[in-house]
Protein backbone atom coordinates (compact mmCIF):
# COMPACT_ATOMS: atom_id res chain seq x y z
CA UNK A 1 0.00 0.00 0.00
CA UNK A 2 1.61 3.28 -1.02
CA UNK A 3 2.32 5.72 1.76
CA UNK A 4 0.98 8.54 -0.44
CA UNK A 5 -2.54 7.14 -0.73
CA UNK A 6 -4.87 8.67 1.85
CA UNK A 7 -7.91 6.62 2.74
CA UNK A 8 -11.24 8.25 1.95
CA UNK A 9 -12.75 10.29 4.78
CA UNK A 10 -16.29 9.72 3.53
CA UNK A 11 -18.22 8.05 6.38
CA UNK A 12 -20.01 4.81 5.52
CA UNK A 13 -23.37 5.64 7.07
CA UNK A 14 -24.92 7.15 3.93
CA UNK A 15 -23.63 6.14 0.49
CA UNK A 16 -24.57 5.78 -3.17
CA UNK A 17 -23.66 2.74 -5.23
CA UNK A 18 -24.67 0.17 -7.83
CA UNK A 19 -26.26 -3.19 -7.09
CA UNK A 20 -23.91 -6.00 -8.15
CA UNK A 21 -25.52 -9.01 -6.49
CA UNK A 22 -28.86 -10.08 -5.05
CA UNK A 23 -29.34 -12.59 -2.31
CA UNK A 24 -31.42 -13.37 0.76
CA UNK A 25 -30.75 -13.99 4.45
CA UNK A 26 -32.48 -15.78 7.26
CA UNK A 27 -35.19 -18.40 7.46
CA UNK A 28 -37.75 -15.92 6.16
CA UNK A 29 -35.49 -15.17 3.14
CA UNK A 30 -35.16 -11.40 3.56
CA UNK A 31 -33.90 -9.95 0.25
CA UNK A 32 -30.53 -8.23 0.27
CA UNK A 33 -28.47 -6.46 -2.35
CA UNK A 34 -24.70 -6.14 -2.56
CA UNK A 35 -23.96 -2.53 -3.46
CA UNK A 36 -20.65 -1.41 -4.95
CA UNK A 37 -19.75 2.01 -3.62
CA UNK A 38 -16.95 4.11 -5.08
CA UNK A 39 -15.17 6.54 -2.80
CA UNK A 40 -12.27 8.68 -3.97
CA UNK A 41 -8.81 8.25 -2.46
CA UNK A 42 -6.31 11.06 -2.69
CA UNK A 43 -2.76 10.33 -3.83
CA UNK A 44 -0.68 13.07 -2.22
CA UNK A 45 2.28 12.41 -4.51
CA UNK A 46 0.39 12.59 -7.81
CA UNK A 47 -2.19 15.05 -6.37
CA UNK A 48 -4.96 13.10 -8.01
CA UNK A 49 -8.07 11.29 -6.88
CA UNK A 50 -8.66 7.64 -7.72
CA UNK A 51 -11.98 5.89 -7.17
CA UNK A 52 -11.82 2.87 -4.90
CA UNK A 53 -14.71 0.40 -4.89
CA UNK A 54 -16.09 -1.27 -1.81
CA UNK A 55 -18.99 -3.69 -1.59
CA UNK A 56 -21.64 -3.36 1.10
CA UNK A 57 -24.54 -5.71 1.70
CA UNK A 58 -27.81 -3.82 2.13
CA UNK A 59 -31.21 -5.05 3.24
CA UNK A 60 -33.76 -4.46 0.52
CA UNK A 61 -37.00 -3.97 2.48
CA UNK A 62 -39.21 -3.06 -0.49
CA UNK A 63 -37.67 -5.74 -2.68
CA UNK A 64 -37.49 -3.43 -5.69
CA UNK A 65 -33.71 -3.36 -6.18
CA UNK A 66 -32.45 -5.00 -9.37
CA UNK A 67 -28.94 -5.67 -10.71
CA UNK A 68 -27.32 -2.52 -12.01
CA UNK A 69 -29.62 -0.08 -10.18
CA UNK A 70 -28.05 3.02 -8.68
CA UNK A 71 -29.21 3.05 -5.05
CA UNK A 72 -28.78 5.01 -1.85
CA UNK A 73 -27.87 2.92 1.20
CA UNK A 74 -27.95 3.91 4.85
CA UNK A 75 -26.43 2.18 7.86
CA UNK A 76 -29.03 0.48 10.02
CA UNK A 77 -29.25 1.18 13.75
CA UNK A 78 -29.88 -2.55 14.30
CA UNK A 79 -28.03 -4.53 11.61
CA UNK A 80 -29.74 -7.54 10.12
CA UNK A 81 -26.70 -9.82 10.34
CA UNK A 82 -22.98 -9.34 10.86
CA UNK A 83 -22.51 -8.66 7.14
CA UNK A 84 -25.75 -6.82 6.33
CA UNK A 85 -25.20 -3.48 8.09
CA UNK A 86 -26.95 -1.19 5.61
CA UNK A 87 -30.39 -0.90 4.08
CA UNK A 88 -31.46 0.28 0.64
CA UNK A 89 -33.16 3.63 1.09
CA UNK A 90 -34.20 4.40 -2.48
CA UNK A 91 -33.33 3.71 -6.10
CA UNK A 92 -31.98 6.77 -7.87
CA UNK A 93 -31.72 5.29 -11.37
CA UNK A 94 -33.17 1.97 -12.45
CA UNK A 95 -31.07 -0.21 -14.72
CA UNK A 96 -32.32 -0.01 -18.29
CA UNK A 97 -35.00 2.56 -17.48
CA UNK A 98 -33.21 5.83 -16.93
CA UNK A 99 -35.57 8.74 -16.44
CA UNK A 100 -34.07 12.21 -16.74
CA UNK A 101 -34.75 13.78 -13.32
CA UNK A 102 -35.17 17.27 -14.78
CA UNK A 103 -37.50 16.63 -17.72
CA UNK A 104 -38.95 13.34 -16.35
CA UNK A 105 -38.60 11.78 -19.83
CA UNK A 106 -37.09 8.36 -20.39
CA UNK A 107 -33.60 8.32 -21.92
CA UNK A 108 -32.06 5.61 -24.13
CA UNK A 109 -28.52 6.15 -25.45
CA UNK A 110 -28.29 9.96 -25.38
CA UNK A 111 -31.78 10.45 -26.75
CA UNK A 112 -35.19 10.95 -25.24
CA UNK A 113 -37.42 7.98 -26.01
CA UNK A 114 -40.40 10.11 -27.00
CA UNK A 115 -38.18 12.11 -29.36
CA UNK A 116 -36.70 9.02 -31.01
CA UNK A 117 -40.16 7.46 -31.42
CA UNK A 118 -41.44 10.66 -33.01
CA UNK A 119 -38.47 10.64 -35.41
CA UNK A 120 -39.17 7.01 -36.26
CA UNK A 121 -42.84 7.78 -36.90
CA UNK A 122 -41.85 10.65 -39.18
CA UNK A 123 -39.48 8.46 -41.18
CA UNK A 124 -42.18 5.80 -41.55
CA UNK A 125 -44.63 8.49 -42.67
CA UNK A 126 -42.21 9.53 -45.44
CA UNK A 127 -41.28 6.01 -46.51
CA UNK A 128 -44.68 4.37 -46.37
CA UNK A 129 -47.21 7.19 -46.55
CA UNK A 130 -50.65 5.93 -45.59
CA UNK A 131 -49.63 2.28 -45.71
CA UNK A 132 -48.71 0.82 -42.31
CA UNK A 133 -46.28 -1.76 -43.69
CA UNK A 134 -44.41 -2.24 -47.00
CA UNK A 135 -46.47 -4.04 -49.67
CA UNK A 136 -47.31 -7.66 -48.88
CA UNK A 137 -46.22 -10.36 -51.40
CA UNK A 138 -49.82 -10.95 -52.59
CA UNK A 139 -50.18 -7.28 -53.59
CA UNK A 140 -46.93 -7.21 -55.54
CA UNK A 141 -48.66 -6.58 -58.83
CA UNK A 142 -50.69 -3.74 -57.32
CA UNK A 143 -47.68 -2.21 -55.60
CA UNK A 144 -45.78 0.60 -57.27
CA UNK A 145 -42.42 0.03 -58.88
CA UNK A 146 -39.25 1.25 -57.17
CA UNK A 147 -38.98 4.52 -59.12
CA UNK A 148 -42.62 5.46 -58.52
CA UNK A 149 -42.34 4.58 -54.86
CA UNK A 150 -39.15 6.66 -54.57
CA UNK A 151 -40.82 9.64 -56.26
CA UNK A 152 -43.81 9.40 -53.93
CA UNK A 153 -41.47 9.34 -50.91
CA UNK A 154 -39.57 12.41 -52.14
CA UNK A 155 -42.86 14.24 -52.64
CA UNK A 156 -44.00 13.39 -49.09
CA UNK A 157 -40.64 14.57 -47.73
CA UNK A 158 -40.91 17.81 -49.71
CA UNK A 159 -44.45 18.41 -48.39
CA UNK A 160 -43.33 17.78 -44.84
CA UNK A 161 -40.47 20.25 -45.22
CA UNK A 162 -42.83 22.88 -46.65
CA UNK A 163 -45.33 22.42 -43.83
CA UNK A 164 -42.43 22.52 -41.34
CA UNK A 165 -41.08 25.83 -42.65
CA UNK A 166 -44.50 27.49 -42.84
CA UNK A 167 -45.14 30.25 -40.22
CA UNK A 168 -48.05 28.40 -38.51
CA UNK A 169 -46.04 25.24 -37.76
CA UNK A 170 -42.86 27.06 -36.72
CA UNK A 171 -44.80 29.23 -34.23
CA UNK A 172 -46.45 26.17 -32.68
CA UNK A 173 -42.95 24.80 -31.84
CA UNK B 1 4.66 20.47 -10.50
CA UNK B 2 5.62 16.81 -10.42
CA UNK B 3 4.81 14.76 -13.49
CA UNK B 4 3.42 17.19 -16.06
CA UNK B 5 1.07 14.56 -17.36
CA UNK B 6 -2.48 14.86 -18.60
CA UNK B 7 -4.41 17.60 -20.40
CA UNK B 8 -3.98 20.34 -17.78
CA UNK B 9 -1.52 19.27 -15.06
CA UNK B 10 -2.00 22.63 -13.36
CA UNK B 11 -5.11 21.07 -11.83
CA UNK B 12 -2.89 18.56 -10.07
CA UNK B 13 -1.03 21.06 -7.93
CA UNK B 14 -1.68 21.50 -4.22
CA UNK B 15 -1.95 25.23 -4.73
CA UNK B 16 -4.70 24.83 -7.32
CA UNK B 17 -6.60 22.31 -5.20
CA UNK B 18 -6.46 24.63 -2.20
CA UNK B 19 -8.09 27.35 -4.33
CA UNK B 20 -11.43 25.52 -4.27
CA UNK B 21 -14.08 28.05 -3.28
CA UNK B 22 -16.99 25.68 -2.77
CA UNK B 23 -17.23 24.25 0.73
CA UNK B 24 -20.39 22.17 0.86
CA UNK B 25 -22.66 22.31 3.87
CA UNK B 26 -22.41 19.61 6.51
CA UNK B 27 -25.85 18.31 5.56
CA UNK B 28 -24.70 17.48 1.99
CA UNK B 29 -23.34 13.93 2.06
CA UNK B 30 -23.43 12.83 -1.58
CA UNK B 31 -23.05 15.02 -4.64
CA UNK B 32 -23.33 13.58 -8.12
CA UNK B 33 -22.97 15.33 -11.45
CA UNK B 34 -24.01 14.16 -14.88
CA UNK B 35 -21.89 15.51 -17.69
CA UNK B 36 -21.07 14.45 -21.24
CA UNK B 37 -17.67 13.44 -22.61
CA UNK B 38 -18.47 14.92 -26.02
CA UNK B 39 -20.82 17.76 -25.13
CA UNK B 40 -23.09 19.75 -27.38
CA UNK B 41 -23.23 23.53 -26.74
CA UNK B 42 -25.89 23.13 -24.02
CA UNK B 43 -23.87 20.48 -22.16
CA UNK B 44 -20.51 22.22 -22.46
CA UNK B 45 -20.66 24.17 -19.18
CA UNK B 46 -21.08 21.02 -17.09
CA UNK B 47 -18.14 19.32 -18.82
CA UNK B 48 -15.92 22.34 -18.19
CA UNK B 49 -17.00 22.54 -14.57
CA UNK B 50 -16.06 18.89 -14.02
CA UNK B 51 -12.76 19.38 -15.85
CA UNK B 52 -11.68 22.39 -13.81
CA UNK B 53 -13.42 22.16 -10.44
CA UNK B 54 -14.29 18.55 -9.63
CA UNK B 55 -10.93 17.72 -8.03
CA UNK B 56 -11.03 20.99 -6.09
CA UNK B 57 -14.50 20.11 -4.83
CA UNK B 58 -13.39 16.70 -3.56
CA UNK B 59 -10.19 18.09 -2.05
CA UNK B 60 -12.05 20.74 -0.09
CA UNK B 61 -14.89 18.40 0.90
CA UNK B 62 -13.18 15.12 1.82
CA UNK B 63 -16.21 13.74 3.67
CA UNK B 64 -18.63 14.16 0.75
CA UNK B 65 -19.02 11.27 -1.66
CA UNK B 66 -18.59 12.81 -5.12
CA UNK B 67 -19.96 10.71 -7.95
CA UNK B 68 -19.50 11.34 -11.64
CA UNK B 69 -22.06 10.19 -14.19
CA UNK B 70 -20.99 10.21 -17.81
CA UNK B 71 -23.78 10.35 -20.41
CA UNK B 72 -26.55 8.73 -18.37
CA UNK B 73 -29.04 11.35 -19.47
CA UNK B 74 -29.50 14.06 -22.08
CA UNK B 75 -29.61 17.05 -19.75
CA UNK B 76 -26.58 17.77 -17.55
CA UNK B 77 -27.59 18.01 -13.89
CA UNK B 78 -26.26 17.88 -10.36
CA UNK B 79 -27.85 15.93 -7.54
CA UNK B 80 -27.09 16.52 -3.90
CA UNK B 81 -28.33 14.07 -1.29
CA UNK B 82 -28.67 15.44 2.21
CA UNK B 83 -28.36 13.58 5.50
CA UNK B 84 -32.12 13.36 6.00
CA UNK B 85 -32.55 11.79 2.55
CA UNK B 86 -33.72 14.95 0.75
CA UNK B 87 -32.57 15.48 -2.80
CA UNK B 88 -31.49 18.81 -4.28
CA UNK B 89 -31.64 18.82 -8.07
CA UNK B 90 -29.68 21.40 -10.08
CA UNK B 91 -30.20 21.92 -13.80
CA UNK B 92 -26.95 22.68 -15.65
CA UNK B 93 -28.28 22.75 -19.20
CA UNK B 94 -27.23 25.85 -21.10
CA UNK B 95 -25.19 27.21 -18.18
CA UNK B 96 -21.53 28.18 -18.36
CA UNK B 97 -18.84 26.80 -16.06
CA UNK B 98 -18.91 29.93 -13.91
CA UNK B 99 -22.69 29.93 -13.61
CA UNK B 100 -22.69 26.28 -12.51
CA UNK B 101 -19.95 27.05 -9.97
CA UNK B 102 -21.97 29.96 -8.56
CA UNK B 103 -25.21 27.96 -8.42
CA UNK B 104 -23.58 25.16 -6.44
CA UNK B 105 -21.84 27.63 -4.15
CA UNK B 106 -25.00 29.62 -3.45
CA UNK B 107 -27.35 26.65 -3.04
CA UNK B 108 -25.18 24.02 -1.36
CA UNK B 109 -22.15 25.93 -0.12
CA UNK B 110 -21.34 27.39 3.27
CA UNK B 111 -21.80 31.14 3.51
CA UNK B 112 -19.00 33.58 4.42
CA UNK B 113 -20.54 34.03 7.88
CA UNK B 114 -20.54 30.30 8.59
CA UNK B 115 -16.94 29.96 7.41
CA UNK B 116 -15.82 32.85 9.58
CA UNK B 117 -17.57 31.38 12.61
CA UNK B 118 -15.94 27.98 12.04
CA UNK B 119 -12.54 29.63 11.67
CA UNK B 120 -12.96 31.41 15.02
CA UNK B 121 -14.10 28.20 16.73
CA UNK B 122 -10.98 26.44 15.46
CA UNK B 123 -8.62 29.14 16.75
CA UNK B 124 -10.29 28.95 20.16
CA UNK B 125 -9.55 25.23 20.35
CA UNK B 126 -5.86 25.78 19.62
CA UNK B 127 -4.11 26.47 22.91
CA UNK B 128 -0.76 28.25 22.23
CA UNK B 129 0.66 26.72 25.41
CA UNK B 130 0.51 23.19 23.92
CA UNK B 131 3.65 21.43 22.77
CA UNK B 132 4.17 18.17 20.94
CA UNK B 133 4.53 16.67 17.47
CA UNK B 134 1.39 18.47 16.16
CA UNK B 135 2.24 21.88 17.60
CA UNK B 136 4.83 24.59 17.07
CA UNK B 137 7.10 23.47 19.93
CA UNK B 138 8.06 19.83 19.74
CA UNK B 139 9.48 19.45 23.21
CA UNK B 140 9.45 21.52 26.42
CA UNK B 141 13.24 21.68 26.27
CA UNK B 142 12.82 24.31 23.51
CA UNK B 143 11.42 26.79 26.03
CA UNK B 144 13.85 29.12 27.81
CA UNK B 145 14.20 28.26 31.49
CA UNK B 146 12.99 24.66 31.25
CA UNK B 147 15.10 21.51 31.59
CA UNK B 148 17.71 21.00 28.81
CA UNK B 149 17.05 18.30 26.21
CA UNK B 150 17.86 14.79 27.50
CA UNK B 151 19.42 13.99 24.09
CA UNK B 152 22.07 16.66 24.74
CA UNK B 153 22.62 16.52 28.51
CA UNK B 154 21.98 13.47 30.72
CA UNK B 155 19.06 13.97 33.07
CA UNK B 156 20.15 14.19 36.77
CA UNK B 157 19.43 10.93 38.61
CA UNK B 158 17.06 12.53 41.18
CA UNK B 159 14.67 13.39 38.32
CA UNK B 160 14.65 9.88 36.84
CA UNK B 161 11.74 7.55 37.49
CA UNK B 162 13.85 4.76 38.97
CA UNK B 163 15.24 7.08 41.65
CA UNK B 164 11.91 8.72 42.39
CA UNK B 165 9.96 5.51 42.95
CA UNK B 166 12.71 3.78 44.90
CA UNK B 167 13.66 6.95 46.85
CA UNK B 168 17.32 6.46 45.88
CA UNK B 169 17.61 3.13 47.69
CA UNK B 170 19.66 0.73 45.54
Amino acid sequence: MSRFIQKSQVPIDFLMGRVVKLSSVGLDRKSCAQVRVRRNEYNSYLHQFYAKSEDFWAFDGQGGARLGDLVLIRQMTEPLTRKVQHQVERTVFKHGNIVDPITKRRVVQDEFVDESLAKKALIEKVLLGDKKTPAAPEDEQEALGFDEEHEAQLERLHNLRLSDSSPSSSSSR
Amino acid sequence: MPFMRGPMPLRRTTYYLEQGHILLRDSVRIFSINFHGKPNPLQKGAREFVFWHWAQLQYKNPSVQLVKHNNISVTPFGQAFLVNGDEVLLDFEGKTRQEIHDVIKNVLGKTELVLRREQLEQTLQKNPANFGSEFNRHCLCEVQGQQPCSSVLPVPSYLKGGFRWTKGRP
